[in-house]
C-alpha cells in the first residue's frame, strides 16, 4: 500500500503516487527555474502542465486510477528534459555541457537506508552509496567491533550524522540514479535545497542535523529510557502495595485475623460496638469507600506506569477525590461519639473470704463450665488481652489472675471490674455489667477464666482482675488450666508464670515457695 | 561535438518557421501542431514547442482563443496573425536563401 496524493494539474484532478509526485514536482520546479519568474514563463509552464495533464489522462482508465512513477518518467521523456527546452542560442552551449554532465555524474548522496536496515541503516546506506552489498559493511563492522572496539562509537556517530532516506527523491539519490536536473551545477544544487526544504517540515529528524543538537538528542533519549525503567519499577511497587492493601482489607472485613496482622481482627464487629445498629451499615460503607479509593488509586497508578494506557478523564479523578474526602468527613462525624464513649474509666471491687481453717491447702482451678468453643477472637494485642465473641454476640474477655501475700492471716479473693464510659457514672454502670464469678467448693477455688459482658452491652475496653491473697503458712496449688490467665504472683525466687501451675507452693514471708 | 546535439540545434532554429507554416494552413490546438511536427519527424520532445508558442504569441505572431472541450478544461486554439503572416513570408525567403547557400557550399566542396 502506498500513499497517494491528489493534485490539480492543468485544471484536472489526478491521483498520483507519492514518489511519482516527488518526481513530477522536481521536474516542474526545474522548468520554472529554467524559464524564470516572469509572466511569460508562467504561461509556458502552465501550457506544459496542461499538456502533461492530457498525457496523464491518456494513461488512466477504469483499471488504473493512479498515476505512478513510470507514467511520470514516460511523460517527462515525451516532454523532454529541461535543458532541451532552451531555444535561446546563448544557452545552447550550456545545454550541451549539462547534457554531458548529466550522463557522467550520477548524483549520489550519503543516506541511511532505513528500509533495509538492521540497526540504523548505516551499513545499508554505505552499501547503497558504493554500490556494494551492505552485508560486506556489516561484516566489517562486526570485525572492527571485536578488534578495535571503536567501531561502535563510529557507528553511532554515523547514525547521528547521516540522515535517513525517507522521501522518494532521497532514496533515488542514495542509490545514485541520475536525477534529471541537468542544468548548471549550481542551479541543480539550488533546486535540491528547494525540494529538501519542503520535506524538512515533515521530517523531524532533520531538525537535529546540527551535530551538537543530535548529541543532546541522544542523551535525552537515553535519559528517557532510564526514566521509563524507573517508572516501570515504581509501577510494580505500587501494584504490589495495592494488592497487599486489598488483601488486608478483605481479611479485616471478613474476619480472618490470621491474614491481616492487625489487632482488631473482626473489624465489622468492632465497628458495631461503637456505632448504633441503624448507622452500622452506613459506617461500614463509608469505611469501605475511605479505604478503597486510595488503594484503587495506587493500584491504577501502578498499572498505568507499567502498561501505559490512556489516563481516565480528569473529572473522574476530581470526583473520586471529593468522594473520598466526603467519606472521611462523614465517617468522622458519625464516629465522634466513639471518643466520648471511652473518655472516662472506673472500677468496681467485690471480694469474699476464703475459708482456710479447714482447708489449709487450697487449689486454684479454672471453671470448666465456661464453654467458649464457639467464640472467635475479635481483638487481641497478644494472647493475654484477648476478647472473644460467640454466636450469640456475647462478648468475653480474659481475666487476669494475680496471687499476692495477704497482709493479715485471712485469705481473700478480690475481684476488680474495670470499664470505660462516656461519664464516670456510665463507666461505673459498664463495670457493674461485667459478669464474673469465683466461688469456693471445699478446698477448690473455682475461677472463671473469662468474664462476660451482660448481653447487649457494648465493648468498652472492660478489664477484670482477680487477686487471691494468701496468708503466710497456707499452701496452694494452681491447676494447669489457669496457665493462660495467671498474670503475676508473689513468688520467692525468679520464675516464669507458666512454671507455677502444676506445682504446690506455700506462702512465706518472702512469697510463695515451692513445696518439694 | 555530438551529432544529436547538432541536429537538435538545427531543428530548433527552424521550428519557429514550421509552427508558422502549420498555422498558416489552418488554426490548430497545441497538440495538433505537435502531432504534425512529430509525423514529419521535426520534433522528438513536445516540450520544445510550448516556449516557442508562447513567445511567438507574445511577439504578436500568433494569437489564440479558448475552446471549450467535453473532456476537461478549455484549451488554447491558435491562429496566425497578420504580423505572423508577414513574418512567415520573410522566413520563407530566408529559408530559400539558406537552402541555396548550403547547396552552393556542398557543390563547391564536392567538386574538389
Amino acid at each position: 500500500m502506498k500513499k497517494a496524493i491528489k493534485i490539480n494539474l492543468g485544471g484536472l484532478i489526478f491521483h498520483i503516487d507519492e514518489d511519482a509526485y516527488d518526481r513530477l514536482k522536481q521536474y516542474i520546479s526545474a522548468l520554472m527555474s529554467q524559464f524564470g519568474n516572469n509572466a511569460e514563463a508562467r504561461e509556458i509552464v502552465s501550457d506544459i502542465e496542461s499538456r502533461i495533464a492530457e498525457l496523464f489522462q491518456e494513461r488512466l482508465n477504469a483499471g488504473k486510477q493512479v498515476i505512478n512513477l513510470s507514467d511520470v518518467e514516460e511523460v517527462i521523456s515525451i516532454m523532454g528534459k529541461p535543458n532541451e527546452y532552451d531555444t535561446e542560442p546563448s544557452q545552447a552551449e550550456e545545454a550541451e555541457y549539462s547534457q554531458e554532465y548529466d550522463r557522467t555524474i550520477s548524483k549520489r548522496r550519503f543516506y541511511r537506508d532505513i528500509d533495509n536496515s538492521v540497526l540504523g541503516g548505516v551499513c545499508s546506506g554505505l552499501g547503497a552509496y558504493f554500490g556494494i552489498d551492505p552485508v560486506i559493511f556489516r561484516i566489517l563492522f562486526v570485525i572492527f567491533l571485536f578488534i578495535w572496539g571503536a567501531a561502535l562509537p563510529i557507528y553511532i556517530i554515523l547514525w547521528i550524522a547521516l540522515p535517513a532516506a525517507r522521501t522518494a527523491a532521497q532514496k533515488l539519490e542514495m542509490h545514485g540514479e541520475p536525477v534529471n536536473i541537468s542544468n548548471i551545477e549550481k542551479k541543480v544544487k539550488e533546486e535540491y535545497e528547494q525540494v529538501k526544504k519542503n520535506f524538512k517540515r515533515i521530517d523531524p529528524e532533520k531538525k537535529a542535523r546540527n551535530f551538537f543538537e543530535s548529541f543532546l538528542h541522544i542523551i535525552v533519549t537515553i535519559l528517557k529510557g532510564i526514566f521509563k525503567i524507573i517508572a516501570v519499577i515504581i509501577g510494580g511497587v505500587f501494584i504490589i502495595t495495592g494488592i497487599v492493601f486489598i488483601a488486608v482489607f478483605m481479611a479485616l472485613l471478613f474476619g480472618k485475623p490470621e491474614l491481616s496482622g492487625i489487632p482488631f481482627s473482626d473489624f465489622n464487629f468492632m465497628l458495631g460496638q461503637f456505632i448504633g445498629t441503624g448507622m452500622h451499615g452506613l459506617a461500614l460503607a463509608l469505611v469501605i469507600i475511605m479505604c478503597a479509593i486510595p488503594v484503587l488509586a495506587v493500584l491504577y497508578l501502578g498499572l498505568k506506569l507499567i502498561f501505559k494506557f490512556k489516563t481516565i478523564d480528569r473529572y473522574f479523578w476530581i470526583s473520586a477525590t471529593v468522594l473520598w474526602i466526603g467519606s472521611i468527613v462523614a465517617f468522622v462525624i458519625l464516629t465522634v461519639s466513639v471518643v466520648k464513649d471511652v473518655s472516662e474509666d472506673s472500677f468496681k471491687t467485690t471480694s469474699f473470704e476464703i475459708e482456710t481453717t479447714t482447708h489449709p491447702h487450697i487449689t486454684l482451678i479454672a471453671n470448666s463450665q465456661q464453654n467458649l468453643k464457639q467464640a472467635h477472637s475479635f481483638f487481641s494485642n497478644d494472647e493475654e488481652d484477648e476478647y472473644l465473641v460467640d454466636d450469640n454476640d456475647n462478648i468475653f474477655g480474659r481475666a487476669h489472675l494475680i496471687i499476692e501475700k495477704s497482709m493479715d492471716s485471712t485469705a481473700n479473693v478480690v475481684i476488680e471490674r474495670k470499664s470505660r464510659g462516656s461519664s464516670y457514672n456510665n463507666a461505673n454502670e459498664n463495670a457493674q455489667a461485667i459478669q464474673y464469678d469465683v466461688f469456693q467448693r471445699d478446698s477448690l477455688i473455682v475461677i472463671d477464666p473469662y468474664f462476660m459482658l451482660k448481653p447487649n452491652s457494648k465493648w468498652r475496653a472492660q478489664e477484670l482482675k482477680v487477686t487471691i491473697y494468701i496468708p503466710k503458712g497456707i499452701k496452694i496449688s494452681i491447676d494447669k488450666n489457669l496457665e493462660d490467665i495467671l498474670k503475676d504472683a508473689n513468688v520467692d525466687g525468679t520464675y516464669w508464670m507458666h512454671e507455677l501451675p502444676g506445682k504446690s507452693w506455700i506462702m512465706t514471708d518472702k512469697g510463695l515457695s515451692e513445696l518439694k | 561535438m555530438n551529432t544529436d546535439n547538432a541536429k537538435a540545434q538545427m531543428r530548433k532554429g527552424v521550428l519557429e518557421y514550421c509552427i508558422l507554416l502549420i498555422l498558416s494552413k489552418q488554426d490548430a490546438y497545441a497538440s495538433d501542431i505537435i502531432n504534425t511536427l512529430k509525423e514529419s519527424h521535426m520534433i522528438v520532445v513536445e516540450g520544445t514547442l510550448y516556449p516557442l508558442l508562447t513567445r511567438q504569441k507574445n511577439s504578436g505572431l500568433l494569437s489564440y482563443r479558448w475552446e471549450e472541450s467535453t473532456q476537461g478544461p478549455p484549451r488554447k486554439y491558435y491562429t496566425i496573425t497578420e504580423d505572423g503572416k508577414q513574418f512567415l513570408a520573410e522566413l520563407d525567403q530566408s529559408w530559400d536563401d539558406l537552402i541555396l547557400a548550403v547547396k552552393s557550399i556542398k557543390d563547391r566542396s564536392s567538386s574538389r
